[in-house]
């Protein structure tokens, strides 16, 4: 039997099926869209690490864009703090697992950076009290230094306001750094 | 994690706790908490899963303190996940007179370890504006250092602070002394080696159960127990 009637409109369903292929996918990443592009002059910032050989943490300077957008700064900041430290930086460790990423970064303009975190990475992390307070401590460390205003950091997994990172941590509300 | 339908289920759980406590007259009760479980192993270095071991130790420690005349409870009892909350939930409505939550620690420098013991800050009584759930830890910070010196003292544990206060989720709105231990990190392969030895594992659940005893029932051969 035949359909006349829906014939013209195969090409409107393809593409539809092809819309909910695209969805089902793995959604795009902010980060993998242009943060910058490379004409910024540059500006210095001090990443926080892990240390090494001994308890406590240390600072690490870097260089990023100094783009129009502030937003976009944060996020080559928490990409940078994700790549962990050189080869040539022995004194830090990283506080991220390797392939970490972010699902997108807010910030408010009154003091508070919005860090969206996907399960994997989460789920990346070593475990354990000390692990998690050091990823968090790093982070938000590191945003209250380097992004001008930020003073708090609310972690979000997947989205969502979460217990703990890995059931540790309360970050169920912004942490400043008087929580550590 | 949302917390919506809170208020039923704890009232649901009080109402267990009071039959069940009615039951037991006026016996300390020490609720134990292996820490993470079925879903969430926690730490997890070849095949060391954190949730099992800290579930089969407590064990061993509530075998150890029923030895001691310290009648204990397990938030957990098998490999079965339990969010914060519902321990929380668990432990307000037991009342015991401590919580210890049991864990394995990991950290990204391989050379960490010894145990590391985490309870919730003092909330100065002219902080008004602390939001509740600081607040009901905060009541009980002065006990949880006492259990967490009692349990550093027992693991001989080293270091400028042998104790640390610490903004944990399960501290959130605890009502109840509380130390969350982290025996020690599996992410140090001698460390491991030591928690996973057969031997080794029942001094530390000696010692925990010694650390546990001393602040219910207060220091050997003293007759003056704390509770």
């Amino acid at each position: 039997m035949t359909m006349p009637g829906i014939r013209p409109l195969a090409p409107f369903f393809a593409l539809l099926f092809l819309g909910a292929c695209s969805r089902n996918a793995a959604p795009p990443q902010a980060q993998q869209l242009p943060l910058f592009t490379g004409h910024e002059a540059k500006r210095p910032v001090v990443l926080t690490f892990p240390a090494g050989r001994q308890s406590g943490f240390v600072n690490v300077k870097r260089e990023i864009y100094a783009t129009a957008s502030v937003v976009a700064q944060a996020k080559q900041i928490v990409m940078a703090l994700m790549a962990g430290p050189t080869a040539s930086e022995p004194e830090a460790v990283p506080c991220f697992s390797p392939q970490s990423a972010y699902l997108e970064i807010y910030l408010d303009g009154k003091g508070l950076a919005v860090v969206d975190l996907p399960a994997a990475t989460v789920l990346a992390l070593p475990g354990g009290t000390s692990a998690e307070v050091a990823t968090l401590y790093c982070l938000v460390h590191t945003l209250c230094a380097d992004v001008p205003m930020v003073s708090r950091v609310q972690v979000l997994v997947d989205g969502q306001r979460a217990e703990s990172l890995r059931g540790h941590m309360d970050i169920q509300d912004p942490l400043g750094l008087s929580d550590f | 994690m949302a917390r919506s339908g809170r208020g039923v289920k704890t009232a649901s759980i009080a109402a267990v706790a009071f039959f069940w406590a009615s039951g037991l007259g006026a016996a300390p009760l020490v609720l134990l908490d292996p820490g993470h479980g079925g879903a969430d192993t926690g730490v997890i270095v070849s095949d060391f899963h954190e949730s099992d071991f800290v579930l089969s130790l407590a064990k061993r420690v509530q075998l150890l303190l029923k030895a001691r005349g310290v009648e204990t409870k397990l938030t957990r009892d098998g490999d079965q996940y339990l969010s914060l909350t519902a321990r929380v939930d668990l432990a307000n409505a037991l009342r015991p007179i401590a919580m210890v939550s049991l864990h394995v620690n990991g950290a990204f420098q391989p050379e960490a370890k010894g145990p590391r013991l985490f309870v919730p800050a003092e909330v100065k009584v002219d902080e008004p504006e602390a939001p509740l759930w600081e607040q009901a830890a905060g009541m009980h910070a002065a006990a949880s250092r006492t259990l967490g010196f009692c349990l550093a003292k027992a693991l001989a544990t080293t270091g400028p602070r042998p104790v640390q206060t610490l903004k944990l989720a399960i501290f959130r709105g605890l009502a109840v002394p509380v130390c969350l231990v982290e025996l020690d990190f599996a992410t140090n392969p001698q460390a491991l080696a030591a928690l996973t030895d057969a031997a080794a594992g029942q001094v530390l659940a000696d010692k925990l159960a010694a650390g546990i005893a001393d602040y219910v029932l207060g220091p050997p051969g003293n007759d003056h127990a704390r509770h």
